[in-house]
């Protein structure tokens, strides 16, 4: 549906603008050191806004999102090992989880599995893949020339090549660059998903799943589409990932990254795309200022700031934010025409 | 010309309760007929299985000359069936045009979607509303946009649960009004138990007692059948 942008998307696409700009400079005045600390949020970032999409925006909530996520890691981590073709390496840490998102999500939602049970499969999904690559210690275990080396993780992984002269690599700040317009371009193709009818059909199917059958969608086969997409785009933070750190482990798919991942989301607020993206942003800067701090039991620390953050903004950092920017522009627009809110409240009366 | 929608010995089960049992019924293109009935009398389970929410027992249901009885909902509303539950049954989160547009899309492409909307809009006077989350209507205009989905689906029959429940008087005459409208382009079923109304609607009636038809016919012959009015007309009729 063609609508018009509002006051606040406006207001948000400056503040994105100005933030884009900024972190763009970035690498002109920090060092290294900080390009990497904000190339991984950005990974991450890109991870919770596969998982708060479909959360906020379908209803669907992927507890084992880092799944596909570990799936596109190891990827590209064999694929380039075994053939230095980085290129290819990063489309299959795309295609390859896509594929298994597929599979996966053909069971689970033609199986008509909802809720909370959705939660749980993937959950389950994620930590049984984490034990799979975990029991590969064995030397004999490879792929191709790549040793799998189970809970060691695959290490020394090549860099990323341009694609159009492979003599050539990227470092540091060309990746933070590189990580950075990928989550901008992830954030945007979203964004252009929801305005489409594939997006209005999905947040449909959020609001009554059976109505919007009855008006002639398959919710199932929407509901496996998203899956596959976000699968995608999971896979495509866990290519990002090896890049980032040259190396992937099966951490990357463990209880504690899968909750961590919801935990992002969840500080942030599921109901818009900036959510995911600014609780990444919060509780990854969080997470290293206090292990930097001296903090001791920083996991402890960290677990109590989020059960106040969650009780003081149960929608989320972002919702919460807008909502005090609305009001603030609100008070300003009536005290600018102090006699528009008296008529509004008129017609309001009227119908 | 065969019927538009057809059961065939149509039965439903629960435990040992049988709610419908073997009922063979048949509406005809354009056709308007209310279905009626006493509380338990079945018409809601009927209604349930027509519209592919409840799987019948055993029995089948023809639309159009088709078998549609094993189908999914969505792909019996794409064979042209549009359907207003009794519990508003919208989208709360979207707004009204969004809604109506939702529904318009289904069938129709992109600009013809946009029109259809507009149209719905206009008929059902809602164009002032159309930005609103329709969470944030009144009962009765919930109604309305979910009779809007109805109408931007253009199918070839409608079936309505109830769709006076917890209207206004004005907003009754209006519900009527709107159906005689559907009823020049499409088939309508609808399911009440507001007499006036149905006299108002003046249409073919159907009777459901204890999951059987117990009798069918124009609304003036229906009130003058004794065994009508013995089960289900007896109180109300007086």
């Amino acid at each position: 549906m063609t609508s018009k942008l509002s006051t606040i998307e406006i207001a948000t696409l400056i503040l994105l603008a100005l933030a884009s700009v900024a972190i763009l400079a970035v690498p002109q005045f920090a060092g290294l050191s900080l390009q990497l600390d904000l190339s991984i949020i950005f990974v991450y970032a890109i991870l919770a806004l596969s998982m708060g999409f479909m959360w906020g925006q379908v209803g669907m909530m992927s507890f084992g999102q880092t799944v596909f996520f570990g799936i596109g890691g190891y990827s590209y981590a064999i694929f380039a090992l075994n053939t230095g073709d980085t290129t290819t390496a990063m489309l299959l840490a795309v295609l390859l989880p896509m594929i298994v998102a597929a599979l996966l999500g053909y069971f689970i939602i033609y199986g008509g599995i909802n809720d909370i049970y959705f939660a749980v499969i993937t959950m389950v999904a994620t930590i049984a893949l984490e034990k799979a690559v975990r029991a590969t210690s064995d030397p004999r275990i490879k792929i191709g020339d790549v040793k799998l080396q189970g809970q060691n993780g695959i290490s020394a992984l090549p860099d990323l090549k341009v694609p159009w002269n492979p003599s050539e690599t990227l470092f540091v700040t060309e990746v933070y660059y590189l990580i950075f317009i990928a989550m901008l371009l992830v954030t945007a193709g979203y964004s252009l998903l929801l305005r489409a009818r594939i997006g209005r059909v999905l947040v449909g199917i959020r609001e009554n799943e059976q109505r919007v059958a009855l008006l002639g969608y398959d919710p199932r086969r929407y509901k496996l589409l998203i899956f596959i997409i976000s699968g995608g785009v999971a896979g495509l933070a866990g290519g990002l990932y090896a890049v980032w750190g040259n190396f992937v482990a099966p951490e990357m798919m463990n209880l504690n990254s899968s909750a961590s991942v919801v935990i992002n989301v969840l500080v942030g607020g599921k109901a818009s795309l900036l959510g995911p993206l600014v609780g990444t942003g919060i509780v990854q800067s969080l997470t290293s200022w206090l292990g930097s701090a001296g903090v001791g039991q920083v996991n402890l620390v960290l677990g109590l700031i989020l059960i106040a953050a969650v009780q003081i903004f149960p929608q989320g950092v972002v919702p919460m934010i807008s909502a005090i920017c609305k009001w603030c522009l609100g008070h300003l627009a009536s005290v600018a025409q102090p006699s528009r809110r008296t008529s509004t409240s008129m017609t309001g009366e009227k119908q | 010309m065969t019927a538009l929608l057809e059961t065939r010995e149509l039965t439903r089960r629960f435990g040992g309760v049988t709610a419908i049992d073997n009922v063979n019924f048949a509406v005809d293109h354009k056709e308007l007929r209310c279905l009626i009935g006493s509380n338990g009398a079945g018409k809601s389970t009927f209604f349930k299985m027509l519209t592919a929410q409840m799987p019948p027992s055993s029995g089948r249901i023809i639309f159009d000359n088709r078998d549609i009885t094993d189908l999914e909902p969505s792909e019996i509303s794409r064979l042209g069936i549009g359907i207003k539950n009794q519990v508003p049954d919208v989208l709360d989160g979207m707004s009204v045009e969004e809604n109506i547009w939702l529904a318009a899309r289904s069938r129709a492409g992109k600009d013809g979607a946009l029109s259809v909307v507009e149209d719905t809009l206009a008929l059902l006077d809602l164009k002032t509303r159309r930005k609103e989350l329709v969470g944030n209507l009144a009962h009765g205009q919930r109604q309305w946009v979910e009779f809007g989905m109805v109408i931007a689906l253009a199918p070839k029959l409608a079936l309505l649960d109830e769709p006076t429940a917890g209207m206004t008087a004005a907003e009754t005459t209006r519900t009527a009004e709107l159906i005689a409208e559907l009823n020049k382009t499409m088939a309508v079923i609808v399911v009440e138990h507001d007499m006036h109304f149905i006299r108002r609607l003046n249409a073919f009636v159907t009777v459901f007692h204890q999951g059987c038809i117990l009798a069918e016919g124009p609304m003036h012959k229906i009130m003058e059948n004794e065994e009508v009015k013995n089960v289900y007309l007896g109180r109300d009729a007086a």
